[in-house]
C-alpha cells in the first residue's frame, strides 16, 4: 500500500515537472504564461484519442500528443509573441480558457466493442486504457515518465550550454539589445513557445494514460499557475530550478499530512516570500553562475593535485 | 560608408531630428556633439532601425537600409554601444562578448547547439583575445552586472568589436568616467577600435573627441548646426551658444 502511494506521488511529481519546465522555458525568454495547461490538455486529449479510439500504440500516442501540443503552441505563438509582459500573459490565459471551454462542448465518440469511447463534453473522456491493455505496471509506467523526463532534462541542459539557450536568456533580459546582436527576436520567441508547448504536451499525454480519464475542469488556470510558481520558487538559472520547485510543493508539502489542509496557504506564502527575497528563485542566475565557477575551480584543482600525485 | 539624407523623426509633435544630412566616408572618425536632447542618440536609433523614420533615407555602402528590421541592419556590419549602458547583467563577462557572435556568418543553426567544435573553440578564443585587449581578461568569469561602470563600458566596446563591424557607433563611451579613465578609454578606442573601420562617436568630453575625431558634427534641437574640422566648428558662435547659452555666443 505504501509502495503504491509512493509510486502515485512520484508519478505525479514527474508529470507536473513537464508543465513546470514548460512554464520555465517561457520565463527564461522573459514571458509569464498563464496558459501552459492548455498544451497539457490538448495533448492529453489528442494522445487519448489516438490510442483509445484509433488504436495507435502508446509510444505513437505520446508522440502524437506532443506534436499536437507543438502545433497548438505555434498557432498561439504567431499572433501573441509580439505582445510583451502583461499583454502576453493575458493572451495566454485567454487562449487556455478558450481551450478548456471548447473541451467542455467537444464531443467525438465512436463505438468500440459495443461501448461509446471518446471525449464527451463536460463529462470528460473515459477509458484511455492503453497502458493497462498492454499490461504496463504502475512501476514500469513510472520508469517511462522519468525516462522521458530525463530526456527532456538533458535537452534543457544541452540548451543551457548552447548558443540557442543563450539567445533565449538574452531575449529574457533585453530584447532590444538581442536584436542589436543581429538576432531575430520574434522568430526565436516563436521557437521557445513551440518547444514549451511540446514539453507541456509530453506531460499531458503521460497524464491522460496514467489516470485513464480526463475532463476539462482538470486543466483550469490553477494548473498553469502552479507550473509557473515552480520555476519562481526553484529558480530560473537552470532547468533544475523548476524541478526543485515541484519537489518542494508536491514532495514536501503534500506528503506532510499535518499541513495537508493548509497546503495552498503554505504554498502561496512560500511563493510570496520568495518573490520578495529572491525574485528569480532559489537557483537564480547568480547562484548557478557561482556554482559553475566553483565547480570549474574544483575540477582544475583536482586535476592539478592528480598530476602532482602522478609526477 | 554611411549617408543620411534629409532624415526627420519626431516624437508626439516634438521634432527629435529635422532634415539631417550626414555623409561619413570610409575610415573616417566623426564626432557627434550637441547639448542633451539635441537628437544624437535618436540619430543612432534611427540608423540602426530601432526607431522608424518619418521621412528621409539612410544608406549604408550605397544601399538603402531605411526602416529595415534592426537585426538585418546590424548584420550588414554595424555595431553600437549605448549611452545608458546595455549589457546582459545576468551573464558572465565572457558570455556578454560571446553572444555578439551568434549571428555572424558561419554561426548557423547547427553551430547553435554544438558547443565543442573546432570553430566554436576558435571563436571563444577570439572572445578571450578581445577581453584581453580591453583589459577585462581577469574579470572574464565575473557576472557582468557586478562590474564597475568603466569596466561595463569596456565590455560594451568589446561586445561591439566582436562583430567586426565596418561601422562602429559609440554613444558616450566615456560617460560617467573620471578624466584618467576617459584618457585610457580614448587611447583604447584610438589604438584598438578605430583602425580599419568607420566610426561615429557621441561624446561631451572634448578631450576624448579631439583625441579621436578628424571631423565634428554638431546637433541642436534636432538640426545640424555645424559640420567640419574640430578647431573651426568649436569657434562657431552658434555652437558655443548651443552649448554654453546665449551670452557665451555673444561674447
Amino acid at each position: 500500500m505504501g509502495g503504491d502511494y509512493l509510486i502515485a506521488v512520484l508519478s505525479n511529481i514527474g508529470m507536473i515537472s513537464f508543465i513546470a519546465l514548460s512554464a520555465y522555458l517561457l520565463l527564461v525568454v522573459g514571458e509569464i504564461s498563464f496558459g501552459q495547461q492548455a498544451f497539457f490538455a490538448v495533448s492529453a486529449y489528442g494522445s487519448g484519442i489516438a490510442t483509445a479510439m484509433w488504436g495507435w500504440p502508446i509510444w505513437l500516442g505520446l508522440l502524437w500528443g506532443a506534436l499536437v501540443a507543438g502545433v497548438a503552441a505555434l498557432v498561439v505563438a504567431i499572433p501573441t509573441v509580439r505582445l510583451r509582459g502583461l499583454y502576453f500573459s493575458v493572451a495566454t490565459l485567454a487562449f487556455a480558457e478558450m481551450v478548456r471551454l471548447i473541451l467542455e462542448i467537444f464531443t467525438y465518440q465512436v463505438e468500440i466493442d459495443g461501448e461509446l469511447v471518446g471525449p464527451n463534453g463536460s463529462d470528460g473522456f473515459r477509458d484511455i486504457r492503453a497502458i493497462y491493455d498492454s499490461n504496463v505496471s504502475a512501476f514500469e509506467y513510472l520508469l517511462i515518465i522519468y525516462g522521458l523526463l530525463a530526456v527532456v532534462l538533458v535537452g534543457f541542459l544541452i540548451l543551457e550550454r548552447s548558443r540557442l539557450g543563450a539567445i533565449f536568456r538574452m531575449i529574457g533580459e533585453d530584447p532590444m539589445l538581442t536584436e542589436m546582436q543581429g538576432l531575430n527576436v520574434t522568430a526565436h520567441k516563436i521557437l521557445a513557445v513551440v518547444l514549451a508547448g511540446v514539453v507541456a504536451g509530453i506531460g499531458g499525454a503521460l497524464y491522460a494514460h496514467l489516470t485513464t480519464y480526463v475532463e476539462p475542469k482538470i486543466f483550469n488556470v490553477m494548473l498553469g499557475v502552479h507550473g509557473l510558481a515552480y520555476g519562481l520558487i526553484g529558480g530560473l538559472g537552470t532547468a533544475f530550478g523548476p524541478l526543485i520547485g515541484v519537489a518542494i510543493d508536491i514532495g514536501l508539502l503534500e506528503s506532510i499530512r499535518a499541513i495537508s489542509g493548509y497546503r495552498m496557504i503554505v504554498f502561496g506564502g512560500l511563493v510570496a516570500v520568495l518573490l520578495i527575497v529572491r525574485p528569480r528563485g532559489l537557483l537564480d542566475e547568480a547562484a548557478v553562475h557561482w556554482l559553475r565557477v566553483r565547480w570549474r575551480e574544483l575540477r582544475r584543482g583536482l586535476r592539478r593535485g592528480w598530476r602532482r600525485a602522478e609526477g | 560608408m554611411l549617408r543620411v539624407e534629409s532624415l526627420s523623426r519626431s516624437f508626439g509633435g516634438v521634432a527629435a531630428l529635422e532634415e539631417i544630412d550626414l555623409a561619413v566616408a570610409d575610415g573616417e572618425v566623426v564626432g557627434l556633439i550637441g547639448p542633451n536632447g539635441s537628437g544624437k542618440t535618436t540619430l543612432f536609433n534611427v540608423i540602426t532601425g530601432v526607431h522608424p523614420v518619418d521621412s528621409g533615407r539612410v544608406l549604408l555602402r550605397g544601399e538603402d537600409i531605411t526602416d529595415q528590421a534592426p537585426a538585418r541592419i546590424v548584420r550588414r556590419g554595424i555595431a553600437r554601444t549605448f549611452q545608458n549602458l546595455r549589457i546582459f547583467r545576468r551573464m558572465s563577462v565572457h558570455e556578454n562578448v560571446w553572444v555578439a557572435q551568434h549571428s555572424l556568418p558561419g554561426v548557423g543553426p547547427m553551430t547553435l547547439l554544438s558547443g565543442r567544435s573546432a570553430g566554436e573553440r576558435a571563436r571563444r578564443a577570439e572572445v578571450d583575445g578581445l577581453l584581453d585587449a580591453v583589459g577585462l581578461a581577469d574579470r572574464r568569469d565575473a557576472l557582468a552586472g557586478s562590474l564597475p561602470l568603466p569596466d561595463q563600458r569596456r565590455l560594451e566596446l568589446a561586445r561591439a568589436l566582436a562583430r567586426s563591424p565596418a561601422l562602429l557607433l559609440l554613444d558616450e563611451p566615456a560617460g560617467g568616467m573620471t578624466p584618467a579613465e576617459t584618457a585610457e578609454m580614448a587611447a583604447l578606442i584610438r589604438d584598438f577600435a578605430v583602425p580599419g573601420r568607420t566610426c561615429i562617436v557621441i561624446e561631451h568630453k572634448l578631450d576624448l573627441i579631439s583625441a579621436l575625431c578628424q571631423r565634428l558634427c554638431v546637433l541642436n534641437f534636432g538640426r545640424k548646426i555645424a559640420d567640419g574640422a574640430p578647431q573651426e566648428v568649436l569657434q562657431q558662435s552658434d555652437v558655443l551658444e548651443a552649448y554654453l547659452g546665449r551670452d557665451a555666443g555673444d561674447a
